[in-house]
């Protein structure tokens, strides 16, 4: 398989990344867009293809990094303030009040904490490959896992509240 | 084998749900939240996150792409980028020799920097805020190293020849808050029109450049765009028709004030 195959077989859960990290269709896939032309703009021929998922999202990282200090730095709009389009997650039936819960409680995670959730528990990459992905120490990131995942415990067990940022 | 176990800590617990334990400590974990129903419902819970989460997600990774996200897309794209620039910069080549003569330009077209990898690009055709870009990149190499003074006696009808190329109005912004003041005022000649050029300089950081003309297109769009190539930054917009971009090789952050104030006191005019 060549680098670029592997990076075409990647695109799909860049997307479902994106996607839960940003909340819209539109956004996510701005910004995927944004990390394949970093990447392809890249050498790659030292990479195994079993190294081309982490790579490109640590890619993806960066390009979301970037954007994001700008957004803040231009203070109009920031991602925080970004709801999870409902419509990005697809509840089986019997998923119900549980699955809208955790919906509105990743919307209102600290992004920080949202993205190291995404990446363990959805994408199933190891805490060192996350750690290494953020650029962040070990320990960080599992302060940042237990913060993320205790405080969508309340949502989901009732305790807390959703509590949105409103959208201006 | 509990006894020379070490003692469980909040990170097994999330090891135990991501299956990132060895066997025995798993059995481990197992063992100790079946004891301790609280921290059980805690890990339940995750589990059950972890579950909503992929159920929901899921579905993106079957939905089929959209084509600019194709691979076939993207390296077709990066072709194009490719020539687009060197046809790009070809063309400026030429507009800027016949504007200032062959003279002005020497020493340029033997600079390495001329040759701009295509990843710093953004449009495949030069045209609108592409072509601007284009042109405040050419622009830049040739005013930036030589930001002479400008000759005092001449400032009031180049002021004048501005207003008349760029439209009713237009006044060399005044940047003396910010730690410039304008050390020069150019005309450009480009593809789509007389373009104004204006060099600045400040005591404390590099010179900056902004190009003003009216643009070719409608604009689409009245964000501010940017880009950062090679420690330059440039910022470019659209307001009533008229482009304006300013590149320069200071702080970007800096270079983005600037930028909105130009933008703020062009539109209380």
């Amino acid at each position: 398989m060549t680098a670029n195959d592997a990076i075409e077989r990647t695109i799909p859960s860049l997307r479902r990344y994106a996607r839960a990290l940003l909340g819209t269709t539109q956004d996510a896939d701005d910004l995927v867009h944004d990390a394949l032309v970093d990447a392809l703009a890249r050498p790659r021929a030292g990479l195994e293809a079993a190294n081309i998922r982490p790579w490109l999202f640590a890619i993806l990282r960066n390009r979301f990094v970037s954007n994001h200090r700008r957004a803040k730095y231009r203070a109009t709009t920031s991602i925080e303030d970004n709801t999870i389009e409902m419509a990005t997650m697809r509840p089986g039936q019997e998923a119900g009040l549980q699955m809208r819960d955790l919906t509105l409680g990743l919307a209102g995670l600290p992004v920080e904490q949202r993205e190291v959730l995404l990446l363990v528990t959805v994408e199933g990459f190891s805490y060192a490959d996350v750690a290494a992905m953020l650029d962040i120490p070990l320990g960080t990131v599992m302060s940042r896992l237990s913060r993320a995942r205790d405080r969508l415990n309340d949502f989901m067990d009732g305790t807390t509240k959703p509590r949105l940022r409103s959208v201006s | 084998m509990s006894q020379n176990m070490p003692p469980i800590t909040d990170d097994d617990l999330h090891a135990f749900v991501d299956g990132a334990l060895d066997p025995e400590r798993q059995t481990f974990v197992a063992a100790y939240l079946a004891q301790n129903p609280q921290q059980q419902r805690r890990v339940d819970l995750w589990q059950r996150q972890r579950d909503l989460l992929r159920e929901g997600l899921d579905s993106i990774l079957i939905e089929p792409l959209p084509p600019e996200l194709t691979m076939m897309h993207l390296l077709e794209q990066r072709q194009r980028n490719r020539f687009a620039w060197m046809a790009g910069h070809a063309r400026i080549a030429a507009l800027i020799l016949l504007a200032f003569g062959i003279g002005a330009s020497s020493g340029w077209f033997g600079r390495a920097d001329l040759a701009v990898p295509a990843a710093a690009t953004t449009a495949g055709t030069a045209t609108g805020i592409a072509a601007l870009k284009l042109e405040t990149r050419a622009a830049y190499r040739i005013f930036a190293p030589a930001p002479r003074t400008a000759d005092d006696t001449a400032a009031p009808a180049t002021a004048h020849a501005l207003a008349r190329a760029v439209g009713q109005g237009f006044t060399v912004p005044d940047l003396t808050a910010a730690g410039y003041t304008v050390a020069r005022v150019e005309w450009l000649a480009t593809m789509h029109g007389p373009a104004a050029v204006v060099m600045y300089r400040a005591t404390d950081t590099k010179p900056l450049l902004l190009l003003v003309r009216k643009m070719d297109v409608p604009a689409t769009s009245d964000r501010m765009t940017e880009e950062h190539h090679r420690g330059r930054s440039m910022f470019t917009w659209i307001s009533h028709g008229v482009g304006f971009a300013v590149a320069s090789a200071s702080a970007p952050e800096r270079l983005h004030h600037i930028a909105n104030q130009i933008r703020a006191d062009e539109r209380a005019l």
